[in-house]
């Protein structure tokens, strides 16, 4: 039940996000709400069924980005997931703070993973400057963009945690 | 065998993890090839869901622009502004009308220009949600197998870009300023022919040009057109004007920017080269800004 609810909650959020940006001509910056779901999911779930939920919440993510290969964000979504279970052992977050500073340094780590993946297995995207040394540049900015929707994407699986699981307390927040 | 897999569960499921989505960022990243089942199928799935979603945030945005921006008028003039509100949308709508009106006659006169070109109209539904790409779906007045992989999408004022995936009545664009697009041009009236290169920049639609030798003196405000040397742009399409020059290499090597002769944040209906008659007409010269 929890898993389903998160998938449709994700493609609500992508379904959402890319007319919204097209009807207020954003364009530069796009916050990586998918990459926060996977964060919290590999922060609260079992391995085995989280690991699927955020393979499917990559592929959904591919489905809605026009112009990546299927497959990049499934990649970035396994690597987060894993990265974020391991992290799961070691680290206790607490608060908006830590909300914003997982999802800035995780949005960093995807920008990175995205441009290694692009340059090994996306033909055309070495040539010329643009494609790596785009992504070189926008990496903060889209990491700043993508830290404060940490809070309320965290904040968003919480009360859907405590819908589908009657959980009372709060994770993070 | 079970009890060994039971064991490393975990390795096993991370390994499977991670090498699916390699195998299928392998199969997709080659190019050129043809859209796949997969492609396909999350087309179908996500298609439907933006289009509506496009709809609701269309009908927000209308409810926003008539009448929650009115919310803090005095109480007395309510009703008043009610009606100025409803006034301002039935105009807006009318303005919207007027433009899409405008570009389909300012096609129609295109396709008067060029009847060797054999085009299928298209609405935008939604953009990528990946910052580094340029990227548009569209909603195609067919879908019947007419639209393929590689056809140039055009609108009146020249080349918007190439259907880079489709299913059904569902395809996807890629612009001319993404970095990955590529168009062989000349200089409208000059000798120079080079290739135009997008550069997906964030901050605004720009593509690149370099070439070797200034064989004839380049002006801003030069107009670059299809050479159709590169057999997927018919040549003599407008592409965009030279924005500045840089030399690159004492008289060896240049490079200029382009300003693409289509406002894309400005796009709503696009229209696909499916075919070109064999047979062209003598078509006039295309017009210098």
């Amino acid at each position: 039940m929890r898993n389903l609810a998160v998938v449709l909650l994700g493609f609500f959020l992508l379904a959402l996000l890319s007319p919204l940006l097209y009807e207020l001509g954003v364009a530069r910056y796009v916050p990586d709400l998918v990459l926060c779901m996977t964060i919290y999911l590999g922060l609260t779930s079992s391995f085995g069924r989280g690991l699927g939920v955020a393979l499917l919440l990559g592929l959904l993510k591919d489905g809605f980005s026009l112009g990546s290969p299927v497959g990049m964000y499934m990649e970035i979504g396994a690597i987060a997931y894993l990265v974020s279970f391991r992290l799961s052992r070691r680290l206790v977050l607490r608060g908006p703070v830590g909300a914003m500073l997982v999802s800035f340094v995780f949005s960093l780590g995807a920008s990175i993973v995205e441009l290694v993946l692009s340059l090994v297995f996306v033909r055309d995207f070495g040539d010329g400057e643009s494609g790596p040394g785009l992504i070189l540049v926008s990496m903060i900015p889209q990491a700043l963009m993508t830290a404060p929707f940490g809070i309320i994407v965290f904040w968003l699986m919480d009360r859907l945690d405590a819908l589908t699981t009657r959980k009372t307390d709060s994770v993070f927040l | 065998m079970r009890e060994f897999f039971q064991r490393h569960r975990p390795a096993f499921l991370a390994f499977f993890g991670l090498t699916v989505p390699l195998f299928l960022l392998y199969v997709h990243g080659r190019s050129p090839r043809k859209t796949t089942v997969v492609e396909v199928a999350l087309m179908k799935v996500t298609s439907p869901v933006q289009r509506a979603a496009s709809r609701v945030m269309r009908g927000l945005t209308d409810i926003w622009d008539g009448y929650v921006a009115l919310v803090d008028v005095h109480e007395e003039n309510e009703r008043l502004h009610d009606e100025i509100g409803l006034l301002k949308e039935h105009a807006d709508r009318a303005s919207q009308l007027e433009l899409e009106n405008q570009q389909l006659r300012e096609m129609l006169d295109f396709k008067r220009e060029r009847p060797e070109l054999v085009t299928v109209g298209a609405h935008i539904v939604g953009k990528d949600v990946s910052p580094y790409a340029r990227v548009l779906r569209i909603a195609l007045d067919v879908g019947d197998g007419t639209v393929r992989e590689d056809m140039p999408v055009i609108d009146s004022d020249g080349v918007v870009g190439r259907v880079h995936r489709v299913a059904g009545d569902v395809a996807e664009v890629m612009l001319l300023v993404d970095a990955r697009s590529t168009v062989n041009v000349k200089v409208f009236g000059k000798r120079v022919i080079g290739t135009v290169t997008g550069t997906s920049s964030p901050s605004s639609y720009v593509s690149r040009m370099s070439y070797l030798h200034k064989a004839e003196p380049l002006e801003k405000g030069d107009l670059l057109v299809t050479s159709g040397y590169d057999k997927v742009f018919p040549p003599g399409l407008k592409v965009g004007y030279i924005r500045s020059l840089e030399e690159r290499q004492r008289d060896v090597e240049y490079e200029l920017e382009v300003t693409p002769a289509v406002n894309f944040s400005d796009l709503d209906i696009v229209h696909v080269i499916v075919d070109v008659k064999s047979d062209p007409v003598a078509r006039p010269a295309p017009e210098t800004p």
